[in-house]
This record gives C-alpha cells, sequence and structure tokens, in this order.
C-alpha cells in the first residue's frame, strides 16, 4: 500500500511517484522534478521575476491534490495554478500531463496551462493536441495559439485539417490572432467547404490577390460566411481604395443580416470625416437597407 | 388447322397447309438404345465447319433496335460492311438457314431472303398453339408448337416446313407437351421433352430415330454443332450424343463440365423449354462460350478452354484447372450476343460496336462500329470457322493490365467480377501489382468487399520490393481540409509489419500522436513496430500510453492499449518496465490495463533480469 515507485518517465532522471495512499499512512517521498528526453516537455524554466514562486510543499501540496480522485478539486486546483501566474505554476500541470490522466482533468490543466504561457508546455500540448477528444484537442489548441513561439505554428496548421469544426476554428483563430499568412490557403480550402470557423480568420489574414476567388464562392457556400470574411477584410490597413469600395459594391450584393453588419462595422472603424468612395457607398447600402 | 387456298405466290400469308401427317401416336422409341441412338447419329451429316449461307460469307444477323424502329440486319464480317437492314419485328433470334434466315414474329415464322432480308414467307402457328422453338437446316425449317397444359393433358408437335414455300412438309406428334425447342443437324433432329429425354428424329420424313436419355440430371437444351450433337442441362454440363451416351451419365467420355471459379453462372446453353428464351435475353450476355473436339465417342473442349462472358467482361479458363488465361474488358456497354465460332469469340455490344477476340489469347483482333448509332438488342452469329481481323484494334494489355481495367471499372454492378480478378491480380508477381492493390485501398468509392479482398491480397503477398511503396502510402495524414484520407491504415500497418519494413517504422509511429488514428490502426501500429523491432519508436509508443492510459474511451475496448503496452514490454528495457510497474499500480489507469501490465511485467520478469537493457521472453495476454 505504501509501495514507493521509482520511475524514469521517459525523462533521463528519476522521478518518485506516490499512489494514493489511506488516510494514516506514512508521508513517503514526493516527486521532485523531471528532466525531459526523447518524447515530451522541457525541464523548468528560469522563474518570472515579477510572482513570485511556489514553494517545495506547495508544489508538493498541489501536487498530491492533482493526483487524488475529486475531478472538482483537481479542476479548481488547476484553476488556481493557472491564475496564479507563479513562474514555476506550469510544473505540476505539466508533470500531470506527462504521466497521464482523466480527459476531465487534462481539460482544467489544459485551460490553465493556457493562461500560464509557459514555454516548458509548449511540447505537451502538442502532444495533446493530438488527442482522441475533440475537447481536449481544442483546449490544448486555444493554449497553443497563445504563444508567439515559432513551434506551435506547425500543430496549428495541422489542426486546420481536423475533423472536428470547434478544433479547426481554435486553430483558424489563433494563426489569425498571430498573421500566419501562410495558413490563408487552407483557411480558403476550409470556407469552400462553407466551415464557418475559417470566415474570420481568413478575412484576416489572405492577401489581397486571393480577393477573386473569395469572392467566387458566393452561391456556393452560406452568404453569412463570405460577408464575414470580406466584412473582415475590408477593415484591413492593407487594404485600400479602390479595393475596399470592391468588396463593399461585392457585400452589397450578399443579402442578409451578416452583410449588413460587415458594412455597419466597417464604416463605424473609420473616422467621422472620412470622405473615401466606399465608406460613402457603404453607408447609402446600410441606408437602404434601413428602410426596406 | 387453317383451311387452304389452292395456289398461291410465295410472298403473303402461307396458312399450315393440309399437308399429309405423320398421324401415327407418338412412338419416339425406347429410351437410351445406344445401338439406335448410333444409328440416327450416323445419318446425321456433319456439316462443313463453315457458314451456312450459300454463300459461304461470315455474317452476323443483329437485331436492331433504337430510334428507326425495329430491324433486321445482316453484317458481313469480311467485308465490314452492312449488307441489308428491314423492318422486322422479332420475336424470335434470327436463325441462319442456306438462303433464308429464319425468326419468329409473335405466331408466326417469318423467312427473309439471306441476301436481301425481304420476306419470302410466314406461317402462322395454329390458334391455340405456342411455339416453343425453331431451327433451320440447309433450307428445311421445323419448329415445335405445344398446346394445353405443359405438364397435364397437352400435347405438342414437331413441324417440318419447307424452306422455300414455307409449307408443311410433315408433322409429328410428341406424346408430351412436356417439350423443349428443336436443334437439327445433318438430317436429324432433336426434341427435348419429358425433361430428361432427347428424341431424334428424321428430318426427311418426321420418323423417330431414337431416345437419349440423361439420367442424372434434367436436360433442357440440345445443341448441333460441326462437331456433333450435344444435350445436357445448361448449367451443369453438356453430353455428346453417341451410342456412349445414349444413356447419359456424367462418367461418360463424352461428358463435358468445365471447372469454372465461383462467381461464374455456368449456362452451357439457354433452357430451350422455355418460349421467352427463344429470343435474345440476359443469358446471352452471362454465359459459357464454348467448342468441342470430338474423336468418336470423346469429347472434350476444344483447346481445353472455355470462356466466359460476364456482361462486359470475357475470361479464358483453362477448362480442366480452372486456372486463368486471359481476361479482356470492353469499355462502358455491355456484349448484347456473342458466340465461339471455332477460331474465335465475336461479340456485338448493345451500341453496335462488332469485335472478335482470339480464344487461346484473349487478344483483341476485330473492331468496326456500326453507322447510325443503332442498338442492338441481340445477334445470331453465322461465321463457323471464321476468325475476323483488321478494324482500330488497339494494342491489349497484359493480363495484370486486363485485370486491373476490371478492378478500376467504375461500374458498381459487377462486385464478384471484381474481386475474382482482384484475387487473380494478386497472384502475380510485380511492385506494379502492389502499388495496384495499395490504390485500392485508398479509393472510398470501391465496394467494401473489394477493399477487404485488396487489404488481404495486400498482407499476403509480403512483396518487400514494394516497401517504398508502402512507406509513400502511410505518410498520408488525413486532413479535412485537403479532403485526403487515410484509408486503411491498419491495413498498411499489418503489410507493413508482415514485411518488417524498418522504414515504416516512424511513419507509423507518426500515426501514434494523431487523433484520426482509429483504434484498430494503433493495434496494427503496436504489432507491427514489435515485428519490426522498432526501438527508436519508443517514444511514441510511451506518450500514447500515458494519454490514454485513464481515458474512458478505451474502457470498452482496450486492445489498442494492451498492444501499445506489449509493444512497451518487448521493444523497451528497465525504465519502459518501470513506467508500465507504474501504469499497473497507479488507480488512474484503467482497470484492464493495470491487469495486463502487471500480468505482462510478471510474466517477463526472468527475462529481464537476466537482460536488464532488454525485455524477455514474450508475454502471453490475459484472457
Amino acid at each position: 500500500m505504501n509501495n514507493v515507485f521509482r520511475l524514469a518517465v521517459a525523462f533521463g532522471a528519476l522521478v518518485t511517484v506516490t499512489p494514493a495512499r489511506p488516510a494514516g499512512a506514512e508521508p513517503v517521498p514526493r516527486a521532485h522534478g523531471f528532466v525531459r528526453t526523447g518524447s515530451i516537455a522541457q525541464g523548468r524554466k528560469a522563474p518570472r521575476p515579477a510572482r513570485p514562486r511556489l514553494g517545495a510543499d506547495a508544489l508538493d501540496k498541489v501536487r498530491d491534490l492533482l493526483a487524488g480522485n475529486d475531478q472538482e478539486v483537481i479542476a479548481a486546483t488547476a484553476k488556481a495554478l493557472g491564475e496564479s501566474a507563479a513562474p514555476n505554476a506550469a510544473l505540476p500541470l505539466v508533470e500531470m500531463l506527462v504521466v497521464g490522466t482523466r480527459p476531465s482533468a487534462a481539460i482544467a490543466a489544459l485551460d490553465a496551462l493556457k493562461k500560464l504561457h509557459d514555454p516548458m508546455s509548449i511540447e505537451i500540448l502538442t502532444l495533446y493536441a493530438g488527442n482522441r477528444g475533440a475537447t481536449v484537442r481544442r483546449q490544448a489548441v486555444r493554449a497553443l495559439g497563445a504563444f508567439s513561439d515559432t513551434r506551435v505554428v506547425p500543430t496549428l496548421m495541422d489542426r486546420l485539417g481536423d475533423t472536428a469544426p470547434d478544433v479547426r476554428a481554435a486553430a483558424a483563430d489563433a494563426l489569425a490572432v498571430r498573421g500566419e499568412k501562410a495558413a490563408a490557403p487552407r483557411l480558403l480550402a476550409l470556407l469552400k467547404h462553407n466551415d464557418g470557423g475559417a470566415a474570420a480568420p481568413l478575412g484576416t489574414i489572405a492577401p489581397v490577390a486571393m480577393l477573386p476567388a473569395i469572392t467566387e464562392l458566393q452561391g456556393g457556400i452560406d452568404d453569412g460566411h463570405l460577408a464575414t470574411t470580406l466584412g473582415e477584410m475590408v477593415k484591413r490597413h492593407d487594404v485600400a481604395e479602390p479595393l475596399r469600395l470592391d468588396i463593399v459594391k461585392t457585400l452589397a450584393r450578399i443579402p442578409g443580416a451578416a452583410s449588413t453588419t460587415a458594412l455597419v462595422e466597417y464604416v463605424g472603424t473609420l473616422a467621422g470625416g472620412d470622405a473615401h468612395a466606399s465608406k460613402i457607398e457603404a453607408q447609402k447600402i446600410i441606408d437602404d437597407r434601413s428602410k426596406q | 388447322m387453317k383451311s387452304l387456298p389452292a395456289r398461291l405466290a410465295l410472298l403473303a400469308f402461307v396458312p399450315l397447309a393440309f399437308a399429309p401427317l405423320a398421324c401415327a401416336p407418338a412412338d419416339l422409341g425406347r429410351a437410351g438404345n445406344p445401338d439406335a441412338v448410333a444409328a440416327a447419329m450416323r445419318r446425321s451429316d456433319a456439316p462443313a465447319a463453315k457458314p451456312v449461307n450459300q454463300a459461304g460469307r461470315p455474317l452476323v444477323y443483329l437485331a436492331l433496335g433504337g430510334p428507326k424502329g425495329a430491324r433486321l440486319g445482316a453484317f458481313d464480317l469480311a467485308q465490314s460492311r452492312l449488307l441489308w437492314e428491314v423492318p422486322a419485328r422479332l420475336t424470335g433470334r434470327a436463325v441462319a438457314g442456306a438462303s433464308i434466315v429464319v425468326h419468329a414474329d409473335g405466331s408466326a415464322l417469318v423467312a427473309r431472303d439471306v441476301t436481301s432480308g425481304a420476306p419470302r414467307w410466314r406461317t402462322e402457328i395454329a390458334d391455340g398453339q405456342t411455339l416453343v422453338g425453331y431451327a433451320v437446316d440447309g433450307d428445311a425449317v421445323y419448329f415445335v408448337a405445344r398446346r394445353g397444359n405443359e405438364l397435364r393433358g397437352g400435347e405438342a408437335e414437331l413441324v417440318a416446313l419447307a424452306g422455300g414455300s414455307g409449307g408443311v412438309r410433315w408433322r409429328r406428334a410428341l406424346g408430351t407437351a412436356n417439350v423443349g425447342g428443336p436443334a437439327v443437324r445433318g438430317g436429324v433432329v432433336a426434341v427435348p421433352n419429358r425433361s430428361q429425354f432427347v428424341s431424334l428424329i428424321d428430318g426427311e420424313n418426321g420418323a423417330p430415330l431414337a431416345q437419349a436419355l440423361s439420367k442424372e440430371q434434367a436436360a433442357n437444351f440440345v445443341e448441333a454443332t460441326p462437331e456433333g450433337m450435344f444435350y445436357g442441362y445448361g448449367a451443369d454440363g453438356a453430353y455428346l450424343l453417341s451410342s456412349e451416351t445414349a444413356v447419359g451419365v456424367r462418367s461418360s467420355p463424352g461428358f463435358l463440365r468445365a471447372k469454372l471459379p465461383a462467381f461464374v453462372r455456368p449456362v452451357y446453353h439457354f433452357d430451350m423449354y422455355k418460349p421467352e428464351l427463344m429470343n435474345h435475353s440476359a443469358i446471352d450476355r452471362n454465359r459459357l462460350l464454348w467448342r468441342a473436339q470430338v474423336a468418336g465417342p470423346r469429347a472434350r473442349f476444344a483447346g481445353d478452354s472455355v470462356c466466359v462472358l460476364n456482361y462486359r467482361f470475357f475470361f479464358g479458363f483453362d477448362a480442366t484447372s480452372g486456372d486463368l488465361r486471359w481476361a479482356y474488358s470492353h469499355p462502358l456497354v455491355e456484349a448484347a450476343s456473342a458466340a465461339h465460332t471455332g477460331a474465335a469469340i465475336v461479340f456485338v455490344t448493345a451500341d453496335g460496336e462488332l469485335g472478335a477476340l482470339d480464344p487461346r489469347t484473349g487478344r483483341l483482333t476485330y473492331r468496326f462500329r456500326l453507322p447510325g448509332g443503332d442498338v442492338v438488342t441481340g445477334a445470331t452469329f453465322d461465321a463457323e470457322g471464321h476468325a475476323p481481323v483488321g478494324g482500330d484494334v488497339p494494342e491489349g494489355p497484359s493480363l495484370s493490365g486486363a485485370l486491373s481495367a476490371i478492378v478500376w471499372d467504375p461500374d458498381r454492378r459487377f462486385a464478384e467480377v471484381k474481386i475474382f480478378a482482384l484475387d487473380e491480380l494478386a497472384r502475380l508477381p510485380g511492385r506494379d501489382v502492389t502499388a495496384d492493390l495499395l490504390k485500392v485501398l485508398s479509393k472510398a468509392d470501391l465496394p467494401p468487399s473489394v477493399v477487404k479482398r485488396a487489404a488481404s491480397a495486400l498482407v499476403e503477398r509480403k512483396d518487400t520490393s514494394a516497401a517504398p511503396l508502402f512507406v509513400d502510402a502511410i505518410r498520408v495524414h488525413s486532413d479535412y481540409a485537403t479532403g485526403v484520407t487515410s484509408a486503411n491504415l491498419d491495413v498498411l500497418a499489418r503489410a507493413a509489419g508482415a514485411l518488417r519494413a524498418r522504414e515504416a517504422a516512424a511513419p507509423l509511429a507518426e500515426h501514434l500522436r494523431l487523433p484520426e488514428t482509429e483504434p484498430a490502426a494503433v493495434l496494427e501500429i503496436a504489432r507491427a513496430l514489435v515485428a519490426m523491432g522498432a526501438d527508436e519508436t519508443l517514444p511514441a509508443l510511451r506518450d500514447y500510453l500515458a494519454m490514454y492510459r485513464a481515458d474512458p474511451i478505451y474502457e470498452g475496448n482496450p486492445a489498442p492499449l494492451l498492444a501499445v503496452a506489449d509493444a512497451l514490454v518487448k521493444l523497451g528495457g528497465a525504465r519502459e518496465r518501470e513506467w508500465l510497474l507504474y501504469v499497473s499500480e497507479e488507480p488512474r489507469s484503467l482497470a484492464a490495463l493495470r491487469e495486463y501490465a502487471r500480468h505482462a511485467l510478471a510474466q517477463t520478469a526472468a527475462g529481464a533480469a537476466s537482460s536488464p537493457s532488454k525485455a524477455g521472453a514474450e508475454p502471453t495476454p490475459p484472457r
């Protein structure tokens, strides 16, 4: 019952982990960190100076809680770690994911790691971005999206081809936030599949040369998706007149609330005194539609 | 019987004449008398191995349809031209004679001039009678008609008509209405009757000559060829009619039956008891094409081969072993009719393309398309001994190419034929064949049975030269954005494992990190990695076990996890054993995995102790 298992979990160093023990049993040595080899995450990084590190006792306590059976306790512990911003708060979460845990616990850990932005977690997040559970994958992708590190890009690009729409959407959003223009062709492919999760991200990063291919999709995809994409494009700084006017006119040909919303949002981004033709045209369309 | 006009022109309705009848009661003779049968067959003059029409031209009589309406046409295979076509309604197939070609038109028989198609005469079957079948010998025409219930109380007769006028020469009551249509050869008419008997009758005067008895099986057809007369049950085989088969048993030296694969529905001849089969039907498109070599009472299949026609596909089989010799796949349109002339397999497709195959090799030797876009509903070939050549004949594919074409044929109706072609293809060596089988795995629109058979064949053939092809296929990852699917990864893994293709290890291990990898594939990947001894994949295996050891998704079927654990034991060392020890004790691990890991570690403990760097004896999975 009080067995201690000396464990080298693909790390090249010993990690001591105890199974759950009954109350009153002798305390046993605790895990004292790990070193990555081969398959998973790096060792500890230097602490951030802004927040205090978790002490050894606190880490042990946290590990105990994360190793328990109470899912609510595990979730609360993970949440607390994520909000602590302690430089070594990611460590116990990564450890838990390295040795494996139930999906619900993994989701809580992934969510916390997203908040912590600790680069040591990139590799384990990459692994969990390939989990069979869509919810787990989505959380992992969202967590990866919080990093500016280029190491996350291949995984995000891969997940654009995920079978689950919300995973694809999470990857698309992350790539759009990064301004990852290389993702545009895959996002266009998704839009052709009528995947709404790709609409706004594509509009954010699509090169101007892709505009004809996007407008050709009218009639083949939902009007709302097309309007969303064009709505994002028209607001971009790198898209200037007269191209903006062309986009506004295209939006005018798309019926429905989404295109009206896109035009309203566009006008809203412009200064009051802006007299560009695209703004004038957009306002005219909005006014006409409001009279209908 | 209708009354007669005295003398009339030949081109007109010619009602049945009140001709002298053989009105004696049916006396078909004692069945199974070998001497009588031998005597009857000696009377039957062997026809020459050439077309029966008096010009000796190799002709095809085409039943045509389409916008121009029902017509009969005559095509010369040697000259590759349509000689004539005339409006004609055919309710029975055309039968060739010397100067006439005869066909049924409702309740009448119509004879047309061979050179022009012009009608010569029309003879109505008597009221209340059903025309069962007809045959032509030179210009003598014979038909069988019955009246009343086929099995109870009905009656039937064999009638001989003069070829020049259609007038009745004689009639013969058959004593039963359970009769089939006739065949005739060299002046002897054969009529199947009472399911098992074949009556031989003198074509000159209707006198009974002999009766053969099919002892072990019904006999529903009789066929006249230059080699001899054959009778039998269409789905079973054929007896050469001789004294030896006066009582036909399968052990007779004159019995023919080919060994054929399971997908073949053997049809040696259509059922002549069924009047509806007088006309062309689906049987013409799915049947055997065969000829015989005869030496006295002995018969064997000519060239020891038979051809199987299955709509668009022709197969040549060794009649004794059933081995495939050749295959031909006609693109797009099925054959409406085909025949074995003794020198060639000739056919015509429903859209009017005529073709010929060498019966020994299956090579296409002749091709010609009828002008005008006619629809061909059937054809009769008067081309005995002729082997057409010429036309726009493409270079034929190899056997593997022909079989591959059948597998890839877009027509979804022929799953059984495709499976057969796949099986035969898989028996052929060569990397190209392996590539073809791999391609089958990746095609979603092939019937599942075909894909499954390709999978088995790939694993079984162990083509080591094709390892790079497997690696390329394994490298394909499913991707929703591009529409690519990694199909049948479990099969690829199994095949790569069977080959011990180490270069496939890393690509296989990559799939362990992908969410699209199905459990069945994980299981095969783990086993394959063990077979390859791929210890460089241990990190991927460890990660997989870590990620899913506590995941309820594997509670119902933990086999993939157990396979991964097994791989860790067999490929790994002390590190992996410690990890598995943890898994076996940590309560969040699935129960089945804990038990298996405990068992595997215990079983291999001795080997691990003596060889710390590697696992020892192979563990036995707990049942």
